[in-house]
């Protein structure tokens, strides 16, 4: 089980902010994603990854109790 | 005095409000080309009337408000304004920019600029209509906060004209009137905060301007400049960051990006993660607490909340309040955030010194160096400090002085999160050294805009290696000189983001966009060529550069993308040339020790500001001496050889005044300069 959580204008969008499930990669978290919000996979597989505090691949696996963070690009302050 | 170009109204006026005398200041058509407009104009104009004699708090002093040839001819997020004036809390020149619609009606009424001197005996509200000024006795609206300031005003100018009257307003608050260092001028909800404007205009005891009117901007090519706003406008709400990030959470949804990079300043900067950032964060704001976006006059992008606070809508906090309230101090209570970052502009403080200032408090008494009372994450009292600052009351009259001084007396330099005086932003620059080079040399003091912004490159957009300073220096030059023009314009900043075109931003993961990313650190040597030579760059940049094409059509002038960036190089060096005659020199360009000398992660070198390395090549870069002087061949080049401290600069270096070497060891050189 992981914890997928989703930041930025992409949350907004799709309403979505965090979930548990079993994803053993990055790509396959996106699937699930893809599949909760209703919204096309290619959107999530355009953020930028964060495992565990560290940036993630899309290709990147993940293991139990993982914590993977989708974030859409920011900028402006 | 009228002008050939467009974009312009043609006249300044120069307001002295001991005298109440109001005559026109000339500006030259070589001047306006030279110097464009905004912050660019307004630094010829300190330039040449303060000396290094000229106290911030006195009738000598200008406060210069202008506005840019862009203002008012519809271009995309241009109603904006310029403040400048000589700082009272970094005692250098200061610069700040600000949205709302107060450019927009200064040329409505006729007007380029404002250049005010003097002191009122009395406290004023000058009302500037079609050019004339009226001097108003503003004595029953001192005192007032700037919420109530501002309906005061409208209610006046609808009573003496007999109906509502549309018009721009500056005012300041009980902080301006008590002259707190870094207070603010507020224009509806927007703040000319940075750098203590709002303390100027309270020792002139003026507590508003308005202006109004019915000019028209001429604009040299209005055809091509209509068809060129109307494709600028779709550009920018087609791009993911001013199309998408910033209209649908503001600058807030910043929060979560930097946490995830280690870049959100926490506890004072001694940490660049908030364990509860998830309840201070711009989604949890969007979800619970927004009631609506807005935009300034013009403005595509949309990146101002509203918030409910006490039942009242108002304005909701930008990232920097929102970081710097929020885990800067320890608090998790976004509601007591909406209601300070309320209750600050009421008073018309900064809310970034203000934040920055009350972390240092706290670290200060947790260090036992100043029993202060004030501890991080006990805020319940915190609204009140705010008055107490405000109306300069117990330990309140001591934060209005902001961190440095504090510092000075105290103790714990290290850890006044400041440069040259003024408190950074909410952004951690050991995690990203290029934006803490832009920090440390930036002309204001430590602002993260007028250093460059290299973060956007270094994590929040792009995924430039925010560790390595290789490259950054050069392209901290390139931003820093294109966002000065922006800037002089008349422009928002946030415009510039769209400079990226979509797929780099929008695809971090594409081929192109890492090797864009892989890049960037390697470039440096090609970059400086450009910024040695930026008339090799004859030619207009399309679709995601519009703001050169914009000011030839707007005004007349030959303009490309050199030109544009030459322009900015000369704004940039001319307010270092300035600076240069209050002292600064490279010690000056510095970061406290806890960002040059103390890793963020324990053990990884890596993770802390190598400043001094970067600063060498920077000044290269920039021609400036290695202590941080503009050389008289860099001021001929950038065509600031006319101005009349040129001719005292070549004797000053004939003397051997100015080396070309560091004259003394950097506040910040730490371990890496030893």
């Amino acid at each position: 089980m992981v914890t997928i959580k989703l930041f930025g204008s992409l949350r907004l969008k799709t309403g979505f902010k965090e979930m548990q499930a079993y994803a053993s990669s990055v790509s396959e978290a996106c699937a699930l994603l893809a599949r909760a919000t209703g919204h096309d996979k290619k959107e999530f597989k355009n953020c930028l990854f964060v495992i565990n505090g560290k940036q993630g691949k899309y290709s990147s696996a993940l293991a139990e109790g993982d914590e993977l963070v989708l974030m859409s690009p920011s900028g402006g302050g | 005095m009228s002008t050939k170009y467009g974009g312009y109204m043609g006249k300044v006026l120069k307001i002295n409000v001991s005298t109440r005398e109001v005559t026109e200041y000339p500006w030259s058509d070589e001047e306006r080309r030279l110097f464009i407009g905004g912050k660019s104009m307004a630094a010829k104009i300190l330039g040449d009337n303060l000396t290094s004699q000229t106290k911030p708090f006195s009738a000598e002093n200008l406060l210069v408000i202008t506005t840019g040839p862009l203002t008012g001819t519809g271009a995309p997020s241009s109603s904006r304004f310029n403040v400048s004036t000589l700082s009272p809390q970094t005692k250098i020149i200061t610069s700040s920019n600000c949205g709302g619609n107060f450019g927009y009606y200064l040329k409505k009424a006729g007007l380029d600029g404002l250049v005010i001197e003097g002191r009122s005996e009395t406290p004023l509200w000058l009302h500037i209509r079609n050019g004339e000024v009226v001097f108003n006795d503003a004595a029953d609206m001192w005192g007032l906060k700037t919420g109530p300031a501002q309906k005061a005003l409208d209610e006046r100018l609808a009573a003496e004209n007999g109906k509502p009257v549309k018009n721009g307003k500056l005012v300041i608050g009980p902080a301006g009137e008590n002259q707190v260092l870094y207070s603010a001028i507020i224009s509806n909800e927007r703040v000319a905060g940075r750098g203590g404007t709002g303390a100027v205009m309270g020792w002139k005891n003026i507590k508003a301007i308005t202006a109004s009117g019915n000019q028209q901007v001429r604009v040299a090519e209005p055809e091509k400049m209509k068809a060129l706003n109307k494709k600028w406008f779709k550009y920018l709400r087609s791009h993911p960051l001013t199309g998408d990030q910033l209209p649908r959470l503001g600058t807030a949804g910043l929060v979560s990006t930097m946490q995830m990079n280690g870049q959100l300043s926490t506890k004072n900067y001694n940490y660049g993660r908030y364990d509860d950032f998830e309840l201070v964060n711009g989604e949890t704001l969007a979800e619970k607490y927004n009631i609506v976006n807005k935009g300034c006059l013009t403005c595509p992008i949309k990146c101002a909340r509203t918030v409910e606070v006490d039942g009242k809508p108002v304005k909701g906090p930008e990232l920097e309040t929102l970081g710097l309230l929020g885990g800067g101090i320890l608090n998790n209570d976004l509601e007591a955030i909406l209601k300070w970052n309320y209750e600050l502009d009421e008073l018309g403080m900064d809310t970034i010194s203000t934040a920055s200032t009350l972390a240092y408090a706290m670290e200060a008494r947790e260090k036992g160096l100043w029993d202060n009372g004030l501890a991080f994450g006990e805020t319940e009292d915190i609204s009140k400090i705010w008055e107490d600052i405000a109306y300069r009351r117990g330990i309140g009259d001591e934060l209005a002085n902001g961190s440095r001084w504090l510092a000075e007396k105290y103790g714990g330099k290290e850890f006044a999160i400041n440069a040259k005086g003024l408190e950074l932003a909410a952004y951690e620059p050991r995690r990203a050294v290029g934006l803490g080079l832009g920090y440390a040399v930036s002309n204001r003091g430590g602002c993260h805009l007028n250093g460059g912004y290299m973060i956007l490159l270094e994590g929040l957009s792009m995924n430039v290696d925010p560790q390595t300073p290789h490259g950054k220096p050069d392209m901290t030059v390139m931003f820093q000189d294109l966002m000065e023009m922006v800037s002089a314009a008349g422009q928002c900043l946030f415009t510039t983001y769209a400079f990226f075109p979509p797929p780099l931003i929008s695809k971090p993961h594409a081929w192109y966009t890492r090797a864009f990313c892989k890049a960037v650190p390697v470039i440096g040597p090609v970059l400086r060529l450009l910024n040695k030579f930026p008339g090799m760059l004859c030619f207009n940049i399309p679709v995601v550069f519009n703001q050169s094409k914009a000011l030839k059509y707007a005004t007349g002038m030959p303009m490309n993308f050199g030109k544009f960036f030459k322009a900015g190089k000369r704004s940039y060096t001319l307010e270092r040339h300035i600076n240069t005659r209050f002292g600064i020199r490279r010690k000056d360009d510095s970061l406290p020790a806890r960002l040059t000398d103390v890793p963020q992660i324990e053990g990884d070198e890596k993770t802390r500001v190598p400043l001094e390395r970067m600063k060498t090549v920077y000044y290269h870069a920039r021609g400036w001496t290695q202590d941080a002087v503009p050389t008289p061949r860099t001021l001929k080049k950038l065509g600031l050889a006319g101005l009349a401290s040129y001719k005292e600069t070549c004797e000053a270096f004939r003397r051997g005044e100015f080396q070309d070497k560091p004259a003394g060891r950097s506040a910040g050189a730490g371990k890496e300069g030893a």
